[in-house]
């Protein structure tokens, strides 16, 4: 079996005394979406923020495609990040932003230009790409943040709570965009409140509660593990997990 | 009523925030009012010398300092005007304008604000100034001159409010062509000083010059200050009975600066430009965050406050010497004084850059190695503003002047203090993050360590600019040793900002 693309094991984060991760670990497989479940507070940013390099451990282990995310950042170009509330620079334009981004990726010339096109359409933004970003609704930036971070095409996704303000259709894309990214052998990590968006989409599941993995594994396996049956909700298992 | 001294009360705890409850924070506040007051404090010691020296009494140079404050603060009304008027918070937008609470009660309650904020910045370095140029006689001067400026901070609020009134009926691009047509008029006489063309005798109706002589005594300009109040308050009134709440926008977040919150059209490169620093272009990373950071200064408005800030101080600089006929001080001084004010350009950009850019690094830290390309970008963006921009203001105040300037010194002083200026703006901005109180220790520490840190670091240029047979004839050598002293001191702030402040970069 091939290992993990994203690995943590045992990871502590702590804000200025405050504990909001305490000796988690989970793994995503290749090929797969795995999701991050919590209540608020849980730690689930933390950890994404870990794992993309945002934020460092306090002590730890992150791989992300074999390398430790605290001393390799060649992993970098290999990950496309969506964070929570994304802030994006309001004095550019859509077609700015998404350049700009681009070329940081690497992406040069033709292939710039094609995959900014690319995902502009994808995401509906074709018609936005010469206004200000400052002058577009949340649900619109929110596609412009999600264009952002596959327009390298990236192997592996981590996406923290991506569908905040994202009305139905864009939803469906960003669905089926992380389905594709698992489907060509790459690893999709989204934290999300949304269950059912859990139980359709993701193969896998974390639940976090308070800072520590309370379990994992399939939706099935999850409710298996919450004492309830297969016709149980993902919701009433999740609640007893995180009540134990 | 109570509900206008609520909204004002909650204003201000929040305006104020932690100051008003944590002992660090209350700390900040007495340094930055230390600093504040020191500065005015040498400033019109300086002034007393001058005028002793020269045989001018406080009636000599009273009114010119009147004039000029009084203009600073009609002025500083107009620009809040321009930025939107009325100060509203995001939680007042979301909830008090959003409720049952009537546009005026609002009105009233911002009007209060502003008369709260902007007296703690004008009494007491006003208070301060005049007792030093005036002493003994101060307290005669101050019973005269603090009403005084109490009508002119009234009227700098209502100028304010009425260009944000103005919104409902001249729309967005109509106000602020008002509010800057208003600015120019209150800047004539300063204008005109500058410019060294004799005041015509309807200046004398001006209001900045109407206040200001009432401050020097002469009473009966009470009377014609009058009408220029119950006028402006009668339109404030007309005005305030429209509905103003779908203009109102989020002003004055901060101390110094602000982001416009509209950006109807926005400024675009010319081709040969972006050809060279385009954010499309084939250049290294460097340039690329160097045409961010360009962009963004100039199209968030972070430059044109910054620039309007510097305008204003050469007008003071110019007019100041001119205004005081009895004693001259050198224009080659004036020159100087352009150089060390110049770090303020860099360490307001800086502000804007933590307040409004510090929260989007994220999608620059995403890609690995691109931090000393970002601070690289961000320097340059920086020194390129605001070395050009000094040339400029020292070739329009050289052009003026009878003496000839020291121009293979001045050049390189120019430079140093426009580098170390933007270097230390840089540096500050990475390792402070500004408070949530606009009155925090952050705000103060963003000015002043570029201003005195480039002031130090250029010493030794200043030293030589001092000594007139040195400066005005300065030897290839002491050229060579200036530019190598210079070189050097750039390369380690080079160096130490790239190094260093990558770390900060969070």
């Amino acid at each position: 079996m091939a290992a993990p693309l994203i690995r943590v094991k045992d990871l502590w984060k702590s804000f200025e005394g405050e504990p909001a991760v305490q000796g988690l670990s989970l793994e995503v497989d290749a090929g797969t979406i795995h999701g991050l479940l919590g209540l608020n507070g849980a730690g689930k940013t933390t950890t994404i923020k870990c794992i993309v390099g945002l934020l460092k451990p306090d002590r730890g282990e992150i791989t992300v495609a074999g390398r430790s995310v605290t001393t390799d950042v060649s992993y970098k170009p290999l990950i496309g990040y969506l964070p929570e509330n994304p802030s994006l620079p309001e004095y550019l334009t859509v077609e700015e932003f998404l350049v700009f981004v681009s070329r940081l990726k690497g992406l040069e010339g033709l292939r710039l230009k094609s995959s900014v096109s690319e995902v502009a359409e994808l995401f509906g933004l074709s018609r936005y790409l010469d206004k200000l970003i400052f002058g577009l609704s949340k649900g619109l930036k929110q596609r412009v943040a999600f264009a952002s971070a596959i327009v390298n095409d990236p192997h592996i996704l981590i996406l923290d709570e991506p569908f905040n303000g994202l009305d139905p259709e864009a939803q469906s894309i960003a669905k089926a965009k992380m389905r594709e990214v698992s489907r060509g052998g790459g690893s999709v990590l989204v934290s999300t409140h949304l269950l059912d968006t859990i139980e359709r989409v993701c193969d896998s599941a974390t639940i976090i509660h308070n800072g520590k993995d309370r379990a994992w594994g399939s939706v099935e396996e999850l409710k298996q593990l919450a004492g309830l049956g297969i016709s149980a909700s993902l919701e009433d298992a999740f609640l007893r997990i995180i009540a134990r | 009523m109570r509900i206008a001294l609520t909204l004002f009360s909650v204003k201000v705890r929040h305006y104020l925030g932690p100051l008003i409850r944590r002992p660090r924070y209350l700390l900040s506040l007495v340094l930055m009012y230390v600093l504040w007051l020191s500065v005015t404090g040498l400033f019109s010691l300086a002034m007393r010398f001058s005028g002793i020296v020269s045989g001018s009494g406080p009636s000599g140079f009273l009114p010119v300092l009147s004039e000029i404050t009084v203009t600073a603060v009609l002025a500083t009304g107009i620009y809040l005007g321009i930025k939107g008027g009325i100060t509203a918070f995001p939680y007042e937008i979301d909830f008090v304008v959003a409720s049952y609470v009537r546009a005026r009660i609002f009105l009233f309650s911002d009007l209060l604000f502003q008369f709260l904020l902007l007296s703690l910045f004008i009494f007491p370095p006003v208070t301060l100034m005049i007792t030093t140029l005036t002493f003994p006689w101060h307290v005669d001067y101050l019973v005269r001159s603090l009403p005084t400026y109490a009508v002119a901070i009234s009227a700098a609020i209502l100028l304010s409010h009425v260009l944000g009134l103005s919104r409902v009926k001249l729309g967005d691009r109509g106000s602020r062509a008002l509010g800057w047509a208003l600015m120019v008029a209150v800047l004539v006489p300063l204008l005109l000083l500058a410019l060294r063309v004799p005041k015509p005798d309807a200046m004398r109706y001006h209001p900045a010059v109407i206040l200001s002589n009432v401050i020097r005594g002469d009473i009966t300009d009470v009377y014609v200050v009058a009408p220029y109040i119950f006028l402006l308050t009668l339109i404030y009134l007309h005005l305030s009975r429209a509905n103003f709440y779908p203009s109102v926008t989020p002003v004055l977040i901060s101390a110094l600066m602000e982001q416009p919150t509209k950006i109807s059209r926005y400024f675009k490169f010319p081709t040969f430009v972006t050809k060279v620093v385009g954010l499309r272009n084939s250049g290294d990373l460097t340039s690329l965050m160097y045409a961010l950071h360009l962009m963004r200064v100039v199209r968030e408005g972070s430059l044109l406050s910054g620039i309007t800030v510097l305008v204003f101080l050469t007008l003071g600089n110019i007019a100041v010497p001119r205004m005081m006929g009895g004693f001259q001080f050198s224009e080659l001084a004036q020159l100087t004084m352009i150089a060390l004010y110049v770090p303020l350009l860099p360490a307001l950009l800086a502000i804007n850059w933590s307040i409004s850019e510090r929260k989007n690094i994220w999608v620059v830290k995403l890609s690995p190695g691109t931090e000393r390309h970002y601070l690289t970008g961000l320097l340059l963006t920086y020194v390129t503003v605001s070395f050009p921009f000094s040339l400029l203001l020292y070739g329009v105040v050289a052009l003026g002047s009878s003496e000839l300037p020291f121009l293979a010194v001045d050049l390189v002083l120019l430079f140093a203090m426009s580098y170390f200026g933007s270097a230390l703006a840089t540096l500050t901005s990475l390792m402070v993050r500004i408070g949530s109180s606009p009155l925090s220790l952050g705000s103060m520490v963003f000015i002043s360590i570029p201003l005195i840190g480039s002031i130090l670091l250029s010493l030794p240029i200043l030293m030589i600019r001092t000594f007139e047979p040195l400066a005005s004839s300065p030897t290839p050598a002491l050229i060579a040793n200036m530019l190598i002293y210079t070189g050097i001191t750039t390369i380690v702030l080079y160096k130490a900002l790239v190094s260093e402040g990558a770390r900060y970069l969070n």
